[in-house]
């Protein structure tokens, strides 16, 4: 019994001090919902619309990720895509978004929010910088929201992903697969952290119960 | 000037005058404080907000009257005694705001001055049915705030480029764009030359957005608040960033801006609509009147009425179509 705390403990530690309460926002598997998301600026498919279901052409579904890169792309403040939720969603205590993506090839912008707006109107948003996603593969990086006016986490309608600068000009490129609201800036596990935990607990489970076979021998 | 102070004076102090007959009374005192959101110089943050709060004017000569008569540029006031050229300096630039009749609200820039008369502009006020004379309508003088006064050096992170320093948007009918240059001492554009841009005005109802590149703050403001209604001139086509006109929260229901500005648009889909854009950050959340309550132009028809609308917060009127002139944005004091 000894060894399967021991165990737990170590699959424990592989998970980090998550609080595992975090609420996943989007996991890109199905970005283009014709009632659910909306493309405004250079990341509509014309940017002679007002706002639109119809992404920039050159986006892309990817199995699980969403790449956000066309040469026409900017990271002006006012081109973005936002995800309304069909029902309320509740982020409950957490206080900090974690984004899972990668930068994409051929990207000068350097940053991005993503904002979260409830169904009153306010929101709460936090900042990520492209550099922290590097290329190749993806990265989860943290954020805190800043919380505006009477934010009320419990009842938010959308959230959108913007480009961060006024005006600004640089080719936006990155890849996202997931976004969700934690506790804190700490480690997430993701789904392959969750089958290496599981892969521990197994062994452990193996090796007690071979030594309790070997003690009854 | 406006007060950007450390610390507030919320509310007015009012003694008791035992001796006087004449009760004599002031527009409360507030203040109002905005927490500007940290960045970097990657990852600059955008905080936006808009002052509804106004200053005390210093000039000497008077500062509230009525007035005697009236062109389509001056105004002429009996017995003001101002100091020529004293409420026409750009370093601290001043406006008349009418307080009575039917122009209540109303507010023109003073491009020059006499002992008793201002050159205005900004509207007619041969047009706005103001009456004249020594039972006519009233005004009052307010300052108005540069880059240089209400912000000064070191508000903000200075830099000797826009990519190193905060900027500080200007939005009104248009949107321009400021840094405080170190190397040089002074406010400039972040394009074009590097002309001194301290004595920018900062109207009344200008959106200010501030791109920070550092660590987050609070700014705090203390002013009058306004006691006239908010009175003003819109573009009947594009855009006008300006703010809900008090120091109030107030919800997208109870700003009926489909009654307050003349002309507004409504239909059923945002596309034909005027719309009202709430600015988050450097970012907008838009709705539209659809002919029965609030939307947003995007996402589920859900009724926003009830979206509040927190004090200072800036918002962007845009006009569709290609109508030329301005209307008026009329909003009753609310307290």
């Amino acid at each position: 019994m000894k060894n399967l705390i021991k165990i737990l403990t170590i699959a424990a530690s592989i998970a980090g001090t998550s609080s595992f309460a975090q609420v996943q926002l989007q996991d890109f598997s199905a970005v283009v919902d014709s009632n659910y998301t909306v493309f405004s600026g250079t990341w509509e498919a014309s940017v002679t619309t007002a706002d639109s279901a119809a992404p920039n052409s050159s986006f892309s579904q990817g199995v699980g990720s969403y790449s956000f890169a066309a040469s026409n792309a900017t990271d002006n403040a006012l081109s973005k895509v936002e995800f309304f939720f069909s029902s309320p969603a509740n982020i409950l205590t957490n206080t900090f978004l974690a984004v899972t993506a990668q930068g994409l090839a051929g990207y000068t912008a350097t940053s991005f929010a993503v904002t979260l707006v409830d169904t009153g109107g306010q929101t709460a948003a936090a900042t990520f910088l492209i550099s922290g996603f590097p290329t190749g593969s993806f990265t989860t990086q943290y954020s805190q929201l800043t919380f505006g006016g009477s934010f009320n986490p419990t009842a938010i309608d959308s959230m959108f992903i913007t480009g961060n600068i006024p005006g600004g000009s640089s080719t936006f490129g990155v890849s996202f697969d997931n976004i969700s609201a934690v506790a804190s800036a700490s480690a997430v596990p993701e789904p392959a952290t969750y089958a290496l935990i599981a892969g521990v607990l197994m062994l452990g489970v193996m090796v007690v119960r071979r030594r309790a076979h070997q003690r009854s021998v | 000037m406006k007060k950007l102070v450390a610390l507030l004076l919320a509310g007015v102090v009012s003694a008791p005058f035992a001796f006087s007959a004449v009760t004599a009374y002031a527009p409360p005192v507030g203040g109002m404080s905005f927490n500007i959101a940290g960045g970097s110089v990657a990852g600059p943050v955008t905080t936006s907000f808009s002052i509804p709060l106004l200053d005390a004017p210093q000039a000497s000569g008077m500062t509230r009257g009525r007035i005697a008569s009236l062109t389509a540029t001056t105004v002429t006031v009996t017995g003001a005694g101002w100091t020529p050229s004293a409420l026409a300096n750009v370093a601290f630039p001043y406006a008349l705001r009418m307080t009575s009749g039917s122009a209540a609200g109303y507010t023109f820039s003073i491009t020059a001055n006499t002992t008793d008369t201002l050159t205005i502009s900004g509207g007619n006020p041969t047009q706005l049915g103001i009456v004249t004379g020594g039972s006519g309508d009233s005004f009052r003088l307010i300052p108005v705030d540069t880059l240089n006064s209400l912000f000064g050096s070191n508000t903000f992170l200075g830099g000797d480029s826009p990519a190193s320093a905060d900027t500080v948007i200007l939005s009104n009918t248009s949107q321009l764009s400021y840094y405080y240059n170190t190397t040089l001492s002074r406010w400039v554009r972040t394009t074009g030359p590097t002309t001194d841009r301290g004595n920018t005005a900062i109207p009344l109802d200008t959106v200010i957005s501030v791109v920070r590149k550092s660590g987050a703050f609070v700014l705090r403001f203390a002013g009058a608040i306004p006691m006239e209604r908010f009175n003003l001139l819109v573009p009947n086509a594009g855009s006008k960033y300006t703010h809900t006109g008090f120091p109030m929260d107030v919800t997208l229901g109870a700003l009926s801006m489909q009654t307050a500005l003349q002309g507004w648009v409504s239909a059923p889909l945002a596309a034909n609509a005027d719309t009202l854009s709430v600015v988050s950050g450097a970012s907008l959340l838009t709705y539209f009147h659809n002919g029965t309550n609030w939307q947003r132009t995007t996402g589920p028809a859900t009724n926003r009425d009830a979206v509040v609308i927190p004090a200072g917060t800036a918002i962007m009127l845009f006009k569709r179509g290609a109508a030329s002139g301005s209307a008026l944005l009329l909003r009753n004091r609310p307290y």
